[in-house]
C-alpha cells in the first residue's frame, strides 16, 4: 500500500514557533509502537494520578481504554475503513479512524455518504485537559481536516483534495460537533477559505 | 488514496441506468458510487464469513428480512 504523505504545520507549544509535520493517510506499525512505548506510559501515569485525586472514572479521557492495535487489526484490509496519523519531530502525535460506509444525518444531505470519524486521539502529551501546556497544538484539528477533505474527494469532481497547510494556500474550516453520548466526533459539511497572503485574512472559496 | 489503476466496466443498458440514478441521488461521481459498493460489499461479506447475518428491519411492522450475499 502506498502511503500518502501532506506536510502541514502544527504550533510548537513552547516556542510558538511552526513545527513542520507529516500527515499520513495510513497507521502503520511505527504508529502502533508510538501508541504503546509513548502514549502508554505517558497515559499510565496521567490515570495514576486522577486515581489519586479520586476523579471519577467517568471523567477520565474517554479514550483512557482505547486499544489500536485492536482497532486496527479489526479493519485490516477493509477498504470501509481508514486510518490516519500525525508525525512530528518522528513520534506520532495523533491517531484517527474513519468509516467511508456512513450516511451523513447533516438535513438536505441526509442518506448520502460521509467520511465519519470513528475514533480520534492525540497523544497524551498534546491534550490541554491533562493540565499541562500541549506540546503541539492543532493534532486534531489537521486529522478532522484531513476526513473533511476526504469527505469532498469523495463527493466531488476535481482536484483529489484540498491542501492540507495552515501557511498559505487553501485550507479547511468546519463547524464540528462532539456527540459525547456516543465518544464520537462528527465533522458536517465543511467551508473551504482561502488564504489571502495580501490581506491576511481568509475568503471563502468563489468569493474572490 | 495511494496509486491509482485504471479498468474498462461493460454495463448493461439497465446497469448503467441504475448507476447513474445512484450518482445522481447520492451527488457522487460514477466513480465514487462503483467505490461505495465495493466498500459496502466486502464488509457484508467479511461480517457474514464471521458468522453474523444482515437484516432488514420494516420500522413499522417489525418485520425482520434476511439478506443473502452470493
Amino acid at each position: 500500500m502506498t502511503v500518502e504523505t501532506s506536510t502541514i504545520y502544527l504550533l510548537d507549544g513552547a516556542s510558538g514557533e511552526e513545527a513542520e509535520a507529516q500527515l499520513r493517510d495510513a497507521i502503520e506499525e511505527k504508529q502502533l509502537v508510538d501508541w504503546q512505548t509513548r502514549w502508554q506510559p505517558a497515559l499510565i501515569a496521567i490515570l495514576q494520578e486522577l486515581a489519586q485525586r479520586q476523579v471519577p472514572i467517568a471523567d477520565w479521557p474517554q479514550s483512557w481504554h482505547w486499544n489500536w492495535r485492536t482497532k486496527m487489526a479489526r479493519v485490516q484490509r477493509l477498504l470501509a475503513f481508514k486510518g490516519f496519523s500525525v508525525v512530528c519531530a518522528n513520534v506520532t502525535q495523533g491517531l484517527m479512524c474513519v468509516d467511508l460506509t456512513q450516511p451523513s444525518r447533516v438535513p438536505g444531505r441526509a442518506g448520502r455518504p460521509l467520511v465519519y470519524v470513528d475514533y480520534l486521539e492525540v497523544a497524551p502529551w498534546n491534550r490541554p485537559e491533562f493540565g499541562t501546556a500541549p506540546r503541539y497544538k492543532g493534532v486534531g484539528t489537521a486529522l478532522v481536516s484531513a476526513a473533511v477533505a476526504l469527505t469532498r474527494a469523495g463527493r466531488i469532481q476535481g482536484p483529489d483534495r484540498a491542501p492540507l497547510t495552515s501557511a498559505g494556500g487553501w485550507v479547511l474550516s468546519w463547524p464540528v460537533r462532539h456527540d459525547r453520548s456516543r465518544s464520537r466526533l462528527i465533522a458536517p459539511e465543511p467551508q473551504i477559505l482561502r488564504n489571502d497572503a495580501r490581506t491576511g485574512t481568509r475568503i471563502p472559496r468563489g468569493g474572490d | 488514496m495511494g496509486a491509482k489503476r485504471t479498468m474498462t466496466l461493460n454495463l448493461t443498458d439497465a446497469e448503467m441506468g441504475v448507476l447513474e440514478e445512484l450518482s445522481a441521488r447520492k451527488d457522487l461521481t460514477k466513480t465514487a458510487v462503483i467505490r461505495q459498493a465495493l466498500r459496502l460489499y466486502q464488509t457484508v461479506s467479511a461480517r457474514i464469513e464471521k458468522g453474523e447475518k444482515l437484516l432488514f428491519e420494516n420500522d413499522a411492522t417489525r418485520e425482520k428480512a434476511e439478506l443473502m450475499l452470493l
